[in-house]
């Protein structure tokens, strides 16, 4: 670990009683979400709990020591910006279906706003409301129901590297 | 060698061994292939008993091959052929009637549970063996066509070695490039961290293991040596890279701000540091050309009338408040003009300082020129691919709006609230983009706002003639109060301090978009300021001229008073007279310097003002505001006086033009770029900490354009507009008589004629004579004219067909939009389906043949494949193949070495075909 040396600390300190400073035996600690969405990168962020999840092992945002170097690997300066597509496909993508569908787009839109939009503003484009109804009547994750109106493949990501 | 021959004379025996010892081997074999990862696998040391050490896991295909030669099928019978399917099913019949099922499925039983234990595969590593198979036999039956024609007497055991190292170093080789390229790639994998670790280290390890063992003898340990500085190099490139980056200056400092304040108030800060640069190296060029040769060489101070304060001056000459107007001694520095010799050339090195000055002084224009067009020109090529923003509005605004870098709360809540106005308007828009009445509102106060300011700009520029001619009065007459001589700057600091927070409250009219009403703003506020820039310049030029004027009286004066020195009487003849003290010499009054003190005390006293506006109008407001909250009637955060905002415009401009005087004035004042060197290095710091303590970020959080162009072409004007007056200075305008390095000379640039007359050969001159002919001046012009229309017109079409591409394309996507919504679902449906069809096929493949060596098809495909070619073309690979067949028979019949084995994983998907192939048990 001593090239990620800085790093360590960091993940460290989220969590001094947790995280053992001797990292050789023990791997398996996870930091809580809690402490990991009150660290300064991510706490005014309106996707840290969406990010911490996608860099989780489970999804449920507790992280791995693996886990934060993932993250910070990806969001640092230096990865490449294919990289970047990947990871933020994933962020945007709320439900994991592999679709950016209407869903989608409404949580990112109230995370975006904070809620402060309108309902009417809220609502999808008009050809885009019928499937979104369904799928919310639906209410199951079911790939045959996805809304997907924009496909990894349109944006220009490869989903499956 | 003879360890070769060794392992050959074996295989005779090889059956009963065999079938003696066959779980016993079994082990063997693990414990070697264990020991061979570890070590470097040799090409010649081997020794025959142990004949899998090397060959079982690799070599293996072409074994096999070889195995299934129609000569040596009795002999080879046992061998456990791993090969193409349908062969290995007829020899493991052949196999079981020889030796009888005795101890076999106990051996086997074994092997099938140990690839169970490697767990699952997935579909694709499945489907591709079952793919190659189909491929194999008949490369087979080609393969002995050739080797029917070979005699096996040909068979020299001494290059067998060779041969298959061959084949195996085609392949290592191959191997070693994959895992270099996944050394190279794997930042950019989609993985976890832990699994990027282990691939890594394992190909790490590979590629240590092997690329050693490509080369041979001598050149093994050159190769592995190389590969050693190859791999000390890039950690050195990687090491050297983040110092790099370490290095950049005021990084954090500046990336703090941005994560503060946006990305518009960093790019101030940005701009403030290529330019910092800039004059770093203006400084270097005109201190390390100019200013140290002439101290180091030039005739010291006090020797020579120009190098000495005058006699009237001499007792104040080290009053402060003198030298704080750049009088006295620093007026006769080598900060100045004035300072400077017109001897040729000076000192031992005979350095032709008039000639390097005036080169200096050009090549101080050229440079920045050069920088200000190159980074101009490299930001178009980044920003020209994101030209259509236009498009995806509001795709752009939901996926890129939010500022990834932003690290504190306030700047989260006006990022918030920018955001949701700005997805507001742009529905609004959307909405009602042909609202009429809305647009003629807009329009209609728009152009009052250009009137109002257009109005006020005039007023300005009046104002300011006004005073001019007013100051040019005060000028003639004598004792004048301090505030009628200083008129002119307080009223030119007094219009920059009101007119452009006049301005913003106007442009508050046309209800731009921030970013473009920051274009606006600073377009209006370049034109006040350029209005002064323009007044000063002219009353600087009504003084030159009357000190031009001048001259020629004082030229007498000196002549005769030198005259008269020299002549007068009562002094005794016969002695020469010394030599009249330079301070005592009278002489004219340099406008050159003088224009020079006019810069430097100009420069000096913006920044001065700079940094009390800073103080005053940011830090102790904020401190007001902060402290006398908690006793005062309203609230002072929200309500009137507030914190103040970080003023982009105004600071990027007074950048601008602060560089604008230092172009101009470093002609004329070396030292001035030094001063301002300082300058910027004092004011990155004061104004970081000013914005980071005292100011507030922006109420509408934008982003900044990222490429800064429009301050690159504020700047590149700017520049334009000080080369104007100095190349007017230098080509029309007398230099002083008595100061300068162009002293005594007609106009300045004859410092070149009388170089190229004196210091080059007699034709070179007669060239530049010619060149300089007019006749050849205007068609090199005109030349250029017709360059410049030509490309300018093939950079129209080029964009005229980017254009139609870009418009292609989006017909192209949206046709595909339309197609992909009915068809997504099915195809992916369809592809599911086939996918799971090749699974069940590969796994009837695999469980059809009960072979002992299921993932040998694959290998031997591949193996085939490269050994071919060479073995048809080279003769001494040909030789060897007889012998190689005889090498896997030594290994016990039913049992491969590595079959339970994970392999090295180094080929994954191999093994994993390998494993994948569940057999019934017997």
């Amino acid at each position: 670990m001593g090239s990620h040396g800085g790093l360590f600390y960091r993940y460290q300190d989220l969590a001094p009683q947790l995280v053992p400073l001797d990292y050789t035996s023990c791997p398996d600690v996870k930091v809580p979400y809690e402490l990991i969405g009150s660290m300064p990168e991510l706490k005014d962020n309106p996707f840290r709990q969406r990010i911490a999840q996608v860099f989780s092992d489970d999804g449920d945002g507790h992280m791995t020591l693996d886990n934060f170097l993932d993250m910070f690997s990806v969001m640092s300066e230096m990865a490449p910006r294919d990289l970047k597509a990947y990871y933020a496909f994933k962020i945007y993508d709320f439900n994991d279906d592999g679709y950016i569908c209407a869903w989608d787009l409404e949580q990112t839109v109230t995370k975006l706003t904070r809620g402060e939009l309108s309902a009417e503003e809220h609502l999808p484009h008009p050809h885009l409301r019928a499937p979104w109804r369904s799928r919310v009547r639906g209410g199951r994750r079911d790939p045959s129901l996805h809304c997907g109106i924009w496909p990894p493949r349109v944006l220009g990501i490869n989903t499956r590297h | 060698m003879a360890v070769k021959r060794q392992g050959v004379r074996e295989v005779g025996q090889g059956k009963g061994r065999n079938r003696a010892g066959m779980g016993s081997t079994y082990q063997s074999t693990h414990k070697e292939a264990d020991s061979e990862r570890k070590s470097n696998p040799p090409s010649g040391d081997r020794s025959g008993r142990r004949p899998s050490k090397k060959r079982a896991p690799r070599a293996e295909g072409a074994a096999g091959r070889r195995g299934a030669q129609p000569g040596q099928k009795e002999r080879v019978g046992g061998s456990p052929g791993p090969g193409s399917p349908r062969r290995k099913q007829a020899e493991r019949r052949r196999h079981r009637e020889e030796l009888g099922e005795q101890g076999r499925s106990s051996a086997e039983r074994t092997c099938t549970e140990r690839r169970k234990k490697d767990g699952r595969t997935s579909l694709k590593e499945q489907r591709a063996p079952s793919k190659k198979e189909k491929e194999v036999p008949r490369k087979e039956e080609t393969w002995k066509r050739l080797k029917k024609h070979r005699s096996p007497s040909l068979a020299s055991s001494a290059s067998v070695g060779e041969s298959l190292s061959e084949e195996e170093l085609a392949r290592i080789l191959e191997q070693l490039e994959d895992k270099k390229k996944l050394i190279a790639t794997v930042r950019s994998k989609p993985w976890p961290m832990a699994k990027k670790l282990t691939e890594l280290r394992e190909a790490q390890e590979f590629v240590e293991k092997y690329e050693g063992a490509l080369g041979k003898g001598k050149g093994k340990r050159l190769y592995a040596y190389r590969m050693l500085m190859a791999k000390k190099w890039v950690k050195f490139k990687r090491d050297f890279d983040n110092f790099k980056t370490q290095c950049i200056p005021w990084e954090m400092k500046i990336k703090d701000i941005e994560s503060h304040f946006g990305s518009s108030v960093a790019s101030y800060f940005i701009f403030l540091r290529w330019m910092y640069g800039v004059n770093l190296v203006l400084f270097g060029l005109i201190f390390g050309l100019v200013i140290i040769p002439e101290v180091l060489m030039g005739v010291p101070y006090g020797s020579i009338p120009r190098k000495t304060v005058p006699r009237a001056e001499e007792e104040k000459a080290m009053d402060f408040s003198v030298l704080w107007d750049f009088e006295g001694y620093i007026k006769y520095s080598a900060l100045f003009y004035g300072y400077y010799n017109n001897q040729r050339t000076i000192g031992w090195l005979r350095y032709r300082l008039p000639m390097a000055y005036f080169m200096v002084g050009v090549s101080v224009f050229g440079y920045s020129l050069m920088i200000v067009i190159r980074s101009m020109a490299s930001n178009t090529q980044g920003s020209a691919s994101e030209g259509e923003s236009a498009n995806f509005t509001f795709s752009f605004k939901m996926f890129t709006s939010w500022d990834y870098l932003i690290g504190n709360s306030e700047t989260a809540d006006n990022k918030y609230a920018s955001i949701t106005t700005s997805f507001k308007e742009s529905i609004v828009d959307e909405q009602e983009s042909n609202k009429e009445e809305n647009i003629h509102l807009t329009r209609f106060l728009r152009v009052l706002a250009n009137f109002l300011i257009i109005c006020c700009l005039c007023g300005s520029g009046y104002l300011i003639y006004f005073v001019v001619k007013r100051s040019q009065e005060f000028s003639k007459m004598q004792n004048v109060s301090w505030y009628e001589r200083n008129e002119v700057e307080i009223v030119m600091s007094l219009l920059g301090m009101f007119c452009p927070p006049l301005f913003e409250t106007i442009a508050a009219l046309e209800n731009y978009h921030p970013r473009i009403g920051l274009k606006w703003q600073l377009g209006r506020i370049f034109a006040l300021f350029l209005g002064n820039l323009y007044t000063f310049l002219l009353a600087l030029m009504d003084d030159v001229h009357l000190k031009l004027s001048n001259e020629e009286k004082i030229k007498n004066l000196t002549h005769w008073t030198l005259f008269n020195y020299y002549n007068s009487s009562g002094w005794n003849e016969s002695v020469p007279r010394p030599p009249l003290h330079p301070a005592d010499v009278p002489r004219g009054s340099c406008w050159e310097t003088a224009v020079g003190i006019e810069f430097m005390r100009l420069t000096v006293s913006d920044m001065l003002v700079t940094y009390i506006t800073i103080l005053l109008g940011d830090f102790l407001r904020a401190c007001f505001v902060r402290f006398m909250n908690y006793c005062w009637c309203w609230d002072l955060e929200a309500g009137f006086p507030s914190y103040a905002e970080f003023d982009i415009s105004g600071n990027v401009l007074g950048l601008i033009f602060n560089q604008g005087m230092i172009w101009m004035g470093s002609f004329y004042a070396p030292g001035l770029v030094g001063v301002n060197v300082l300058r910027l290095l004092t004011s990155m710091y004061f104004q970081c900490w000013a914005v980071m303590s005292s100011n507030v970020p922006h109420e509408r959080v934008f982003k900044a354009s990222r490429s800064n162009n429009f301050y690159m072409g504020l700047l590149l004007l700017v520049l334009f507009l000080s080369l104007l007056p100095v190349a007017y200075a230098i080509m029309s305008l007398p230099p002083s008589f008595d100061c300068g390095p162009f002293s005594g000379k007609n106009r300045m640039y004859d410092v070149i004629q009388e170089t190229i007359e004196n210091d080059f050969p007699t034709f070179l001159g007669k060239i530049f004579a010619f060149l300089a002919n007019p006749g050849l001046i205007i068609p090199a012009i005109l030349l250029m004219f017709l360059a410049i229309y030509y490309l300018n017109s093939v950079s129209k079409s080029l964009s005229r067909a980017n254009a139609q591409l870009r418009k292609k394309i989006q017909a192209l996507r949206e046709v595909e939009k339309s197609h992909k919504s009915v068809k997504g679902r099915t195809t992916a449906r369809d592809s599911e389906d086939t996918a799971k069809g090749n699974y069940k096929n590969a796994t009837q493949l695999q469980l059809t043949k009960e072979g002992t060596t299921p993932h040998s098809a694959s290998q031997s495909q591949t193996a085939g494949k490269k050994a071919q070619d060479p073995e048809i073309s080279s003769s001494a690979s040909r030789i060897t193949l007889p012998v190689s067949q005889h090498l896997p028979v030594s290994r016990p019949p039913g049992v491969r070495p590595d079959s339970g084995q994970p392999r090295p994983q180094t080929h994954p998907w191999r093994s994993a075909s390998g494993k994948s192939a569940p057999r019934p048990p017997h």
